[in-house]
């Protein structure tokens, strides 16, 4: 056997036991969000791990490596854009989500909107997530397919089962404590990865990027710049596993807490990640590290060239990133079916659907099937329609549940008809027109009803 | 919220900024990023030192 298998072993044995220690939740509230009761760190470092997937130290590794200094920015305006969000509505949701004992995201859509709404935004999330994170389960088979000759469905079983097992035994405080010490594990190996890359460097050869280090460039045009930028913007209304974040902590100087510590994690990580790709571009300029001509291939051939344990510490903190993301959605995403859908009080068909979900997950994987891909690229964009209903929460009083239904699956409609036939309205992006059309319906349809209920 | 609107004003101008100012072929972009979203955090550190009491 060789090592990263003993290491998966390792680490699947610490992190079912840390799930066992947290089993024993019997309501709602205390499986999907931990009784709200969670302190300041563990709700920082499981919003990082959460929101950090292996897009991380495979996607944007790659995307620094191929387009320059543009990722980072890309990257740093998602984060800025999740600390004025986080920073702004958070204490407004933890509050309305602790005062009406809501569970689920979609709990708060149809406190305000209805049931109907409610329901769609839920179908919608599963539409979007499940083949977000299925590309999760792909990526990370790949990586163990070439560092440790495991078969490609057997690592997709290996991770599914964890995903699931995780979240099906300790619920929230299983997903909690396993994602705080993977956060800090993607961490720590992160910066071995940089001192390694970096030891190898010349700072004086950065030039040798060219027009790289600034933008715009033939590459990080406006347009391309905003079209990335926009739906990841608003993520941290729009996507359900973190917004479900908000209703963890205990109090709001451990909501305060979460912000903060998340928004150092998400700094340095994200300056180590891009530097990593820009460091590694440079090399190849210089003859000192091969060309990659296809960019999701630049970690791979780093960690073929990495001494060997350093390799596999970092295909093991890829593992790591993609798990915990991708066991904060199906917690989500089950509750979801669990509180919006099926409307069972306990948590009986919540437990059912984490198996479920994943089992779908680990199909869609394991077919590999092109569209799948595309829907995952899309997922942000398909999230944008929910966007107006949130925000409407605090400051439109126009429109119940036809308007909240109308702006739901219009929004969906118009982000994946944009994209499939690869329309471009006066040559803006397709999230720009899926946001700009999903007000446009809220607004009127909003507008129709207020009028029929008078 | 007409704070937070100019808030948001400031950090969106801030982060478009390297479109139209730098042209180097340095480490001048990515040390200007990473200081505005450090700042913008410590920014948040502290005006959100309030909820403590609350």
């Amino acid at each position: 056997m060789n090592n990263i298998l003993i290491l998966i072993g390792l680490y699947s044995i610490i992190g079912t036991l840390i799930a066992l220690y947290s089993r024993g939740a019997k309501t709602q509230e205390s499986f999907f969000i931990g009784d709200r009761n969670i302190n300041g760190i563990v709700s920082a470092l499981t919003y990082s791990a959460t929101t950090y997937s292996a897009f991380m130290m495979v996607g944007l590794v790659g995307l620094s490596y191929a387009t320059g200094v543009g990722a980072l920015g890309f990257e740093l305006t998602y984060l800025i854009g999740t600390l004025f969000f986080l920073s702004y509505y958070g204490p407004k949701i933890w509050r309305i989500a602790k005062d009406k004992g809501i569970v689920s995201p979609s709990g708060l859509i149809e406190e305000r909107y209805g049931q109907k709404t409610a329901k769609t935004a839920a179908f919608i999330s599963l539409l979007a997530l499940i083949p977000y994170t299925s590309v999760q389960l792909t990526g990370v088979a790949l990586i163990l397919e070439k560092n440790s000759n495991l078969n490609f469905s057997t690592g997709i079983i290996i991770v599914g089962i964890l995903i699931a097992l995780w979240a099906f035994l300790g619920g929230l405080r299983g997903v909690a404590l396993t994602d705080s010490i993977q956060g800090i594990f993607m961490i720590v190996v992160s910066i071995f990865a940089l001192i390694w890359v970096s030891l190898r460097f010349d700072f004086s050869a950065i030039s040798s990027m060219g027009n790289l280090m600034y933008v715009p460039n033939s590459i990080w045009t406006p347009k391309f710049f905003l079209g990335l930028t926009i739906p990841w913007f608003f993520f941290a209304l729009t996507n359900p596993q973190v917004f479900q974040r908000m209703f963890i902590p205990k109090d709001l100087s451990a909501l305060r807490k979460m912000i903060i510590y998340f928004g150092f994690f998400g700094i340095i990580y994200t300056v180590i990640v891009t530097l990593i790709g820009i460091e590694l571009k440079v090399m190849t300029n210089q003859g000192l590290f091969p060309l990659v001509q296809y960019r999701d291939n630049v970690t791979p051939t780093m960690l073929s060239v990495m001494p060997e344990w350093l390799s596999i510490l970092l295909a093991l903190s890829i593992l790591a990133a993609a798990i915990t993301t991708a066991n904060s959605i199906v917690l989500t995403l089950s509750s979801m079916v669990s509180k919006d859908i099926i409307k069972e009080k306990g948590i009986l068909f919540g437990r059912i659907s984490i198996v479920v979900i994943t089992i779908f997950i680990g199909l869609f994987a394991v077919k590999k099937i092109s569209y799948i891909v595309e829907l995952s690229v899309l997922s942000s964009t398909i999230l944008l329609c929910l966007l107006p209903l949130i925000l409407g929460i605090f400051h439109f009083k126009m429109g119940k549940d036809f308007t909240g239904v109308i702006t739901l699956i219009g929004g969906f409609l118009i982000s994946v008809g944009l994209t499939y036939f690869k329309i471009s309205i006066i040559g803006l992006p397709t999230p720009v027109i899926t946001l700009i059309s999903c007000f446009v319906i809220f607004f009127v349809s909003g507008i129709i009803e207020s009028k029929q209920y008078k | 919220m007409l704070m937070k609107k100019f808030e948001l004003s400031i950090i969106v101008i801030l982060m478009a900024i390297p479109f139209i100012l730098f042209r180097t072929e340095d480490f001048t972009v990515f040390v200007y990023w990473v200081t505005v979203t450090l700042g913008y955090l410590i920014y948040i550190m502290f005006s959100t030192k309030r909820w403590a009491n609350e």
